[in-house]
């Protein structure tokens, strides 16, 4: 009997199987330092937004104008405007519509984003080249001129703004993603597969997405947190979230006009916009150091 | 007796973090002047990280302890900055791919002058001259084409040769070449240990050659140390560790060689893989794929010990005349 | 070709004056990676491809393989041509391949049971676990490697993955580019004996490609040996390596080392490197590192495949010297 059969390895690490794969990760993303103090924020961020109607002492938009600009009492936490609006209820709805259009945005360049770099890194030739310099185009435009130019056109509101950033922004993602499948793509497993018979509909689906994934996972955290900055700065202008619903970037504004009388006015809201982009930026960098096969821990 | 050129005695090195596991576990050995010596085995033997802590040139994450005595000065392995002298002027060594040991975006001219001017103070024209001096002394046909050439334009083998260059430069007594010729063609391949040994021959340096191709090492050493799983398991001339091997893992090593070219209808095997850093328990390591393994061998370590005309560190050694003989004993 | 063959069944696989160039970037030289290749693969044989870089070996098998479309030429697979407008008729799954890198060419994200799947289902056949184990017990590795991931493996396990894939889909013929290079000797050896196991057991025929010459002397039937593009020798593996004709095979025996040089062998050391592709010498194409260089006929004529006593060779030593004979 040849040494090849029957004497079969067994394996000598215990077998680990994909759930036990994320939980890894997950640990390995949070031994990183700073990390486990981002990812609890962001945490804190998120359930603040998603839990404002509950959490929010009084209605944003309820007006009180026997007690304007008041300093923070135990009935205000953080005061009231100059239309007497609590500030603490404004700021969590704020944050929960700055990051709703946050999600709705990076959402949009996802899913518009994602197949047109798929698109672009597949096809070969003239289709390639014409798809290439298209994206090339998006990027050279500014992002937000663009949105600037459409607001214009569409008048200001949530839905302008939504489909100016992600018009904004999908080059971006478009561009990086086809980057990754042009790599993928002179990977040797897909030649493997494509020997193996596999059509090709077949090895985008099974072999290049779940490669593909990880990459562009971290440049979606990189667009939340740019598009979390771009709605601030559109509603600051007055292009962006009209009043009187609440953003993180029209409080600003409004802060701005007191920052004399009440300067919490515009600190609390500046510096949670901060607070939100530095967080995802910290997150999105975990991500990456964990995904990063040369990194060694 | 002349002492050795070169003496490493006990050189043990551990990951930083976790010092139970040591990709190289107490090895000693010495190279006399003018000796080609080969450190052999396949991966995971530790042979480069070997040759690696000789110059103080281990990564952060492995920390060497051992002593060296190189020669006739006492150095003392864990400390790097005091084996940094030694590179390039006393040690010169030969890395393993062409391809990335070379900084791409500066010339040839540059590299290799830079490295001349730095060790010999010399004026930029004389530079230039022992630079092409250099180039022609490694073979290269065109030297003033490939000293103003990027490192992108040069084959492997040429790219080889600028490194031997370099590690000419500054008139080592050793040579270390680490797999130098595992990225090049076979007829490229020949070339180059060609060189290599005339190198030597003319300049009269020592070379560590780390190889796992015991060919090579059948026709280009002197003496050879037979690695496996951190530790040495079996030291001798070229000659008499590969004709007449002594421990079972370098007899299985050439038994295999061996069967490739006598057109035997199967190749003889040695069963299992080399245990990773982890699995390695007390003991002799190669014993979980050992024929000639008895219970003792897998709790003591054994020494190297005289054994035929080699020295093998193996308690059931292949001719075992100084050892206990067992009663399964397969005569070889 | 020598012989020809009437009954194309007996060949797995038939190549004719294939070609392949390709531009490096748009508007770039053309670089001509095969210039003419005639072989011939018999079923149930192996066939040895060596070269050194810039041979054209990998490309050849990749042509083979279907991964790659020649520029010209005619390729037969079970004596259905599928070259040019009849690529789609080659039989999914007749020809398998096995890769250098034996790591690379495993899904890092599947699990090892569903790598070894994958080819099953070709033809809409559907796939047990049991046949995943079946198959990966066939290649030596018990079927908990099933559920580990490629990074858990060694290379030589991975070689092992990667056999039990290509055998799947039983097919006719496997091209194995340089299946070994990447392994220590001793898992080589192991590989090795797996790889005949199945050719003996199946009947598969194998395309060989190799730098070694010594695992080609173990492997294979028969051997061509290529450079620049071209088949510059050609027969039966033991006859070419024991007795070498063509110059360019002799320094490569002489160049692969062994451990003990039986009797005093030719040392032949050549000058100068293999050349790119896309410079090409005049006339043959070895003459500027031939150390058998006869005149200027090597410089300015390229030789045609004359017949030697192992077999034929591209070289003009072995011109008939009677003028009745013609060049194959």
């Amino acid at each position: 009997m040849p040494e090849s059969f029957g004497a079969a390895l067994s394996p000598s690490s215990p077998i680990a199987p994909n759930t036990r794969q994320r939980r890894r990760f997950m640990a390995r993303i949070l031994s990183l330092p700073g990390q486990k103090v981002a990812w609890s924020i962001l945490f804190v961020l998120v359930s603040a937004a998603v839990l404002a109607p509950l959490l929010a002492p009084h209605s944003p938009n309820v007006q009180d104008l026997t007690s304007t600009l008041a300093p923070p009492s135990g009935e205000h936490l953080l005061g009231t405007d100059d239309l007497g609006r609590d500030q603490l209820s404004r700021l969590l709805f704020g944050l929960r519509t700055s990051l709703a259009i946050s999600a709705a945005v990076t959402f949009g360049v996802m899913v518009i984003g994602l197949p047109l770099g798929m698109l672009a890194g597949f096809t070969r030739g003239i289709a390639n080249t014409v798809i290439a310099r298209l994206i090339d185009v998006g990027l050279a435009l500014p992002s937000l001129l663009l949105a600037l130019a459409l607001i214009a056109a569409m008048g200001a509101g949530v839905t302008s703004t939504v489909i100016a950033l992600v018009a904004g922004y999908t080059p971006y993602l478009a561009r990086v993603t086809r980057s990754v499948v042009l790599k993928i793509r002179e990977e040797e497993y897909i030649d493997s597969a494509a020997v193996s018979g596999v059509p090709t509909w077949r090895i985008i689906v099974r072999h290049v997405t779940p490669n593909m994934i990880e990459s562009v996972s971290v440049q979606l955290t990189l667009i939340f947190a740019f598009t979390v900055i771009a709605e601030a700065g559109l509603s600051f202008v007055g292009l962006g979230i009209q009043p009187p619903t609440s953003s993180l970037g029209n409080m600003l504004a409004l802060g701005s006009t007191h920052s004399i009388d009440l300067p919490l006015m515009s600190i609390v809201p500046g510096c949670t916009i901060a607070l939100v982009v530095i967080t995802l930026l910290v997150c999105g960098d975990g991500l990456r150091h964990a995904l990063d096969p040369r990194s060694n821990r | 007796m002349t002492k050795p050129l070169l003496s490493i005695t006990d050189l043990r090195v551990a990951l930083a973090d976790n010092p139970a596991l040591r990709p190289v576990d107490g090895v000693s050995f010495h190279i006399d002047s003018g000796e080609s010596v080969a450190l052999v085995g396949e991966s995971g033997c530790g042979k480069s990280v070997t040759s690696y802590s000789v110059l103080g040139l281990l990564e952060g994450s492995l920390a060497a302890h051992g002593e060296m005595v190189f020669n006739g000065r006492r150095f003392d392995m864990s400390d790097r900055g005091a084996l940094a002298p030694l590179r390039g002027t006393d040690i010169a060594m030969i890395p393993q791919d062409p391809g990335t040991s070379l900084n791409p975006v500066v010339s040839i001219e540059r590299q290799l002058g830079d490295l001349v001017r730095i060790h010999h103070r010399l004026s930029k024209r004389v530079a230039a001259k022992r630079v092409r001096e250099l180039l022609a002394r490694v073979g290269i046909p065109a030297p003033d084409r490939v000293a103003g050439a990027f490192p992108f334009e040069l084959s492997g083998g040429m790219r080889q040769r600028v490194l031997i260059a370099m590690a000419l430069a500054c008139e080592p007594t050793m040579l270390i070449a680490d797999e130098p010729t595992t990225a090049l063609d076979t007829t490229v391949q020949a070339q180059i240990m060609d060189l290599l040994q005339s190198l030597i021959a003319d300049e009269g340096m020592s070379m560590m050659f780390i190889s796992h191709d015991l060919g090579l090492v059948a026709q280009h050493c002197n003496r050879a140390y037979v690695m496996y799983a951190g530790k040495i398991v079996e030291s001798g001339s070229v000659g008499d560790v590969l004709r007449e091997p002594e421990h079972p893992y370098t007899h299985a090593l050439v038994d295999c060689l061996e069967s490739m070219n006598t057109g035997a209808r199967r190749l003889k095997t040695v069963r299992g893989i080399v245990p990773p850093l982890s699995d390695r328990t007390r003991g002799c390591h190669f014993a979980p794929r050992c024929d000639r393994a008895e219970d003792e061998c897998l709790s003591s370590s054994p020494e190297l010990e005289r054994s035929g005309h080699s020295l093998a560190a193996c308690l059931h050694p292949m001719t075992g005349s100084h050892q206990r003989v067992s009663a399964s004993e397969v005569p070889r | 070709m020598t012989t020809h063959q009437s009954v194309s069944t007996r060949e797995v696989a038939r190549l004719e004056g294939i070609t392949h160039s390709f531009r490096t970037r748009l508007g770039g030289r053309a670089v001509q990676a095969l210039r003419g290749v005639d072989l011939a693969i018999p079923a149930g044989r192996s066939l040895g491809l060596v070269g050194e870089s810039g041979s054209g070996k990998s490309t050849l098998g990749r042509v083979v393989t279907g991964l790659l479309e020649p520029s010209g030429g005619n390729l037969e697979i079970l004596g259905q041509r599928v070259t040019g407008k009849s690529s789609h008729k080659r039989a999914p799954g007749s020809v398998q391949m096995i890769f250098q890198n034996p790591r690379a060419s495993i899904d890092p994200k599947l699990p090892i049971w569903r790598a070894v799947a994958e080819p099953l289902r070709i033809g809409g056949h559907s796939a047990r676990r049991k046949d995943v184990d079946d198959l990966l017990d066939r290649a030596g590795l018990s079927a908990s490697y099933g559920d580990m991931y490629a990074h858990q493996l060694s290379g030589g396990q991975c070689q092992r993955v990667a056999i039990a894939r290509a055998v799947a889909a039983k097919p006719q013929l496997i091209v194995a580019d340089e299946p070994v290079s990447a392994l220590d000797v001793s898992v080589q050896a192991q590989i090795l004996n797996l790889l005949k196991d199945i050719q003996e057991d199946s009947g598969t025929s194998f395309l060989f490609i190799s730098h070694d010459l010594g695992v080609v002397r173990f492997f294979c039937d028969e051997v061509a040996v290529l450079y620049l593009g071209q088949v510059q020798e050609y027969g039966s593996t033991e006859s070419i390596l024991t007795d070498p004709a063509h110059p360019y095979t002799r320094a490569l025996a002489s160049a692969s080392p062994t451990l003990f040089s039986e009797a005093v062998r030719e040392r032949i050391i050549l000058v100068g490197e293999p050349p790119k592709p896309d410079n090409p010498p005049s006339g043959c194409v070895f003459h500027e590192r031939c150390h058998l260089r006869i005149g200027t006929i090597c410089d300015t004529v390229s030789p045609p495949t004359y017949s030697t006593p192992s077999g034929e060779a591209r070289c003009h030593l072995y011109a008939p010297t009677h003028s009745s004979s013609t060049p194959l």
